[in-house]
């Protein structure tokens, strides 16, 4: 699919954030319904994604949230074994350094044994989306095959 | 000024006198060894401007060590006691408490310099008080509140947590960095759940009464350095 159909681009369009704000992105840590919503006082950041976005951030990977763009989302907390990443827009360039990190992160999150995760990798254009509910071992193997099919 | 090797040895011998006392089931002797230890890793944290940022770190791991065996020597007290888990008073504060100790030492074993028999034999007892609680009231059935967190600062600079330089669970200068939320409202639910983030949210049978559940915490701001507040 072309990268400029995702709703969450166009959301983030209709939220006044143009594409030429984040052009220069290697990673989006987007609100987890930013592709069913557009009003933003009902926007809604998974934790783990605030959480993502600082260690990205500290490895020198150029990330933004909608924090970035003057909006203030909310964080929400879920205290089960689920880890919630929400929306993650990865550029194919930073791919397996950012599989890496995530993997290391379940990986240390060893009580947690189910992850929701939605990734979309943006490569020339094109967007490959993986949308992602399971178990952590398994995420962890898909993890491992895109850090090793970008090193 | 203490040297970073004397005060580990230190430290570590505190630990051996602390096995030693416990082994004789002197519960309150055991205790004040580690009150004075966590009043010194206090002391270096928070008020000792000298201290190395190594130092600091290292009394904290430490402190949170002490902590985690001053509610052990708790555990052991309670359960000493004839019949200790018929009383649900008991039963619910030794639950707490050993959800505290292993918090306390999965954060701090992994780092510390202490002898392979104590973290054993530590483990090895905090296992057979879970297997028992398994045995007597089974896996169990827990709550787990969703929150919004509207505004938080980090603990470290008390700034923006989303924008400050600090990262989650990293420890600086005796401190470790965490978001602290500073408005927060209730989520869509309360989830009933065979696996909660935090087992201290635990609803015992004794719980249910008159069709309902009465008197179940959903929410314990729990801290492993709680030495330092």
């Amino acid at each position: 699919m072309n990268s400029h159909n995702w709703i969450g681009f166009k959301h983030l369009n209709k939220l006044g954030i143009s594409s030429d704000q984040y052009g220069d992105f290697d990673v989006l840590c987007l609100p987890e319904n930013i592709e069913v919503e557009t009003d933003p006082s009902k926007l809604i950041e998974a934790s783990e994604t605030v959480y993502l976005y600082k260690i990205l951030k500290s490895e020198g990977i150029k990330v933004y949230t909608l924090h970035d763009f003057g909006y203030d989302v909310p964080i929400y907390e879920r205290r089960g074994e689920t880890i919630y990443f929400g929306e993650i827009v990865i550029n194919n360039f930073v791919l397996s350094i950012v599989a890496g990190i995530i993997a290391n992160w379940i990986t240390e999150k060893i009580f947690h044994k189910i992850v929701k995760i939605n990734l979309h990798i943006i490569k020339n254009e094109n967007e490959l989306h993986l949308k992602y509910d399971g178990d952590a071992e398994t995420l962890l193997k898909i993890l491992k095959t895109l850090e090793g099919n970008n090193a | 000024m203490l040297k970073e090797e004397e005060l580990v040895e230190s430290y570590n011998k505190s630990i051996e006198k602390w096995t030693q006392t416990i082994s004789k089931q002197k519960y309150r002797d055991a205790k004040l060894i580690l009150t004075k230890e966590i009043e010194v890793c206090r002391n270096i944290i928070l008020f000792n401007q000298n201290s190395s940022e190594y130092l600091k770190n290292i009394s904290l791991l430490y402190g949170i060590t002490f902590r985690g065996l001053e509610e052990l020597t708790d555990i052991a007290e309670i359960i000493a006691k004839y019949e200790w888990y018929k009383n649900t008073e008991s039963v619910e504060r030794v639950w707490l408490l050993l959800q505290n100790c292993k918090e306390r030492f999965e954060s701090s074993f992994e780092v510390i310099t202490i002898s392979l028999n104590v973290k054993n034999t530590i483990f090895s007892f905090l296992e057979v008080i879970e297997e028992d609680y398994l045995t007597l009231f089974g896996p169990g059935i827990y709550v787990s509140p969703e929150v919004v967190i509207k505004k938080s600062v980090c603990s470290i600079c008390k700034s923006d947590f989303r924008t400050c330089p600090h990262l989650p669970n990293h420890i600086y200068k005796g401190r470790i960095c965490r978001c602290e939320p500073t408005e927060i409202e209730p989520g869509n639910c309360i989830v009933i759940l065979p696996r909660p983030k935090d087992p201290r949210c635990r609803i015992w049978p004794w719980k249910y009464k008159n069709g309902g559940i009465d008197d179940v915490p959903i929410i314990f701001s729990f801290k492993i350095d709680d030495f330092l507040d």
